[in-house]
């Protein structure tokens, strides 16, 4: 077999788990009727609270777009947030608290493609709370400008692949440890806020601002809200979609190499605890 | 070479089927020489309770472990709980770095060849671990079939193949949630031969399983060679001893002996007797019977007991079990006693094993 077919042998393969953990993560996440019940249920409370909250307060536009608006990209951001703590991050915990670490661990899948997989199911799994919040911010009055399709597409893939990034890097943190889940807790509500998901991210205090700066998901945030709400074009977004790719791959990057670096540290300290 | 399953014939129906029947593995297992699994002074230390300001203490848990598995046998790891022999299996199957100490996997270093290793391997890890509770069976042989990077058509076909060998079609859409332990231990072993791995680990198979369960199981595994190599560990001694062809007993991270079930027995000294029930008490005769015992040659020692229905049984140790019974039988009814029975005992794994690893068990 020639190098570049081996390659794309390769490439079949990793697609091949890439797809069946989706597919095998979505079937497990919606076995029960109340996990895709319970689901949408969230993202419907914080964008009502934080809209009743503006109005409250007598804002009717935050940075040039109407507070529904605002929100409705805001709360995009934050599914796909949720999606990446809690599916792609928590991967290899989900599969420790089920038993089937080990089994996964003893097949020669590559463990990127598995974090991936889960990280698409679990987007995939939130279709439902993308359209309650699709819905309210209709119902809300949302109004969306949009001058570049391009734009707002991209800006969408920016949002998906930047979510699976921080996922990724999360992961090959949790492999380490029992308690992912609570450290998923604590991770995952300070973002809400350095997201810029409900408030922007130019009224945070500066060193905020700066941490928020190295999230790419805060990026990609910006840039699908200023593409579907504020009629910017892919030139417009351009700094945001780069920024986005410059720290999505660095956190790609430190993932990557951390996923091979913690497992082989696990398996030296023997704390993968898998039989 | 001893028959691999003897005591209970395998039953035809739980032959796995073949990957592709018509296409044999270039390398097949049969064939070659080369042993499928050997460890060489494998070592592994756990620190336990350490932290940033203690250093935690050193508990080693295999001791320069050793041995190798001929192609198409089954090898049993006997020892009780704690001795080692999961640590042993996780290092083998490149879940565990060991400490010191190689090993390779059908001729692939586990350390170095860590994906090739893998596609080698099955492993049953046993349990409710290592299957989705949430998802049916089906499903979970068409996601590990995946993560092997099978075909398609393979997954399918394989998957009700499979399905069918252990039984469980009928319950194949079903989730696993709801099967009882056997029928989870089931789904396991096809789980671990749907990529058909020339090498199998089943560890502790049949624990928690009831009698039949457990029978239909051994006879699964059984069924195995030879085709496949199996590493099996038990603490069951039934269990090792029909289905090992060699085994190693281990205890305290240490291979204390290794053999077949055969030279390990014959290890106990004291395990093989004949015992001679009389129906009235020898009484006056008991001294001179038992004395004129004591002469055979291949005989060690005798005792004599009353039994609860008034007769007497005289228990005779001895090194060859067929001679002390003809010359004892002889012996006995030359007084003119009347024999109630006669029962010829030889050591079991379990006299060896706890002979070997002091008694302790569990």
């Amino acid at each position: 077999m020639s190098a570049v077919a081996r390659q794309v042998s390769e490439i079949g393969l990793w697609w091949q788990v890439v797809s069946a953990t989706s597919a095998t993560s979505f079937k497990r996440m919606t076995a029960y009727l109340i996990n895709v019940v319970r689901i949408p249920i969230f993202p419907a409370g914080m964008f009502l609270t934080s809209y009743v909250a503006w109005n409250a307060a007598g804002v009717e536009a935050i940075d040039g777009v109407n507070v529904s608006g605002f929100l409705l990209a805001g709360m995009i951001g934050l599914i796909c947030w949720s999606s990446s703590v809690w599916w792609s991050g928590s991967a290899i915990e989900n599969e420790r608290y089920e038993g089937t670490i080990a089994a996964l661990f003893l097949t020669p899948a590559s463990r990127v493609a598995v974090v991936i997989g889960h990280g698409l199911g679990g987007l995939l799994y939130m279709v439902p709370s993308f359209a309650v919040v699709g819905l309210l911010g209709v119902i809300t009055g949302a109004r969306l400008n949009i001058d570049s399709l391009a734009a707002v597409v991209l800006s969408l893939l920016a949002l998906v692949a930047s979510s699976l990034a921080m996922g990724f890097l999360l992961a090959s943190f949790f492999i380490l440890t029992r308690r992912a889940n609570l450290m998923a807790n604590i991770i995952q509500h300070p973002l809400y806020l350095v997201g810029g998901f409900m408030v922007p991210r130019d009224q945070l205090p500066i060193w905020l601002f700066w941490l928020s700066q190295a999230m790419p998901i805060a990026h990609a945030v910006d840039a699908f809200r200023a593409s579907m709400l504020s009629s910017a074009s892919l030139d417009d977004v351009s700094n945001a979609l780069l920024a986005t790719l410059l720290t999505s791959s660095l956190f790609v990057l430190i993932g990557i190499l951390g996923i091979r670096k913690v497992e082989h540290v696990a398996k030296r300290s023997g704390q993968l605890d898998l039989f | 070479m001893r028959d691999q399953a003897s005591g209970e014939t395998p039953d035809s129906s739980f032959t796995p089927p073949a990957a592709n029947a018509s296409n044999e593995r270039p390398n097949q297992m049969t064939e070659s020489h080369e042993p499928a699994i050997v460890a060489n002074n494998l070592h592994r230390v756990f620190r336990i309770g350490s932290n940033l300001l203690r250093r935690g203490t050193d508990i080693t848990a295999v001791h320069d472990i050793s041995f190798s598995v001929p192609r198409g046998t089954i090898f049993g790891m006997l020892g009780p709980n704690g001795a080692g022999k999961t640590t042993t299996i996780k290092m083998l199957s490149t879940l565990l770095v060991p400490t010191s100490g190689s090993a390779s996997v059908a001729g692939y270093d586990v350390q170095t060849h860590e994906r090739h290793v893998r596609r080698q391997l099955g492993v049953v890890l046993g349990g409710d671990r290592g299957l989705y509770m949430k998802i049916s069976a089906v499903d979970n042989l068409r996601y590990f079939g995946n993560l092997y990077g099978m075909p398609k058509a393979d997954i399918e076909r394989r998957s009700t193949e499979l399905l069918e060998t252990v039984n469980l079609t009928e319950r194949a859409s079903q989730r696993v949630e709801g099967f009882s332990r056997g029928m989870k231990q089931r789904l396991h072993l096809a789980k671990a031969l749907l990529h058909d791995p020339p090498i199998l680990f089943l560890d502790e198979p049949t624990i928690g399983l009831d009698p039949a369960a457990a029978v239909d199981l051994r006879r699964a595994v059984a069924s195995l060679v030879p085709d496949h190599t199996v590493l099996l560990t038990t603490h069951d001694m039934h269990e090792a001893d029909q289905l090992c062809r060699e085994i190693a007993i281990v205890d305290h991270g240490r291979i204390v002996a290794q053999g077949t079930p055969g030279e390990l027995k014959a290890r106990v000294a004291g395990g093989r007797r004949v015992v001679v029930a009389t129906r009235q008490p020898l009484n006056g005769l008991a001294d001179d019977i038992t004395g004129r015992l004591r002469s055979i040659e291949t005989v060690r020692s005798v005792d004599q007991a009353l039994t609860e229905s008034g007769g007497s049984e005289l228990t005779i140790f001895c090194n060859d079990t067929a001679q002390a019974l003809d010359d004892s039988l002889a012996i006995v009814r030359g007084y003119g006693v009347t024999i109630d029975g006669i029962r010829v005992l030889e050591p079991t794994l379990e006299d060896a094993f706890l002979a070997i690893a002091g008694g302790r068990l569990q």
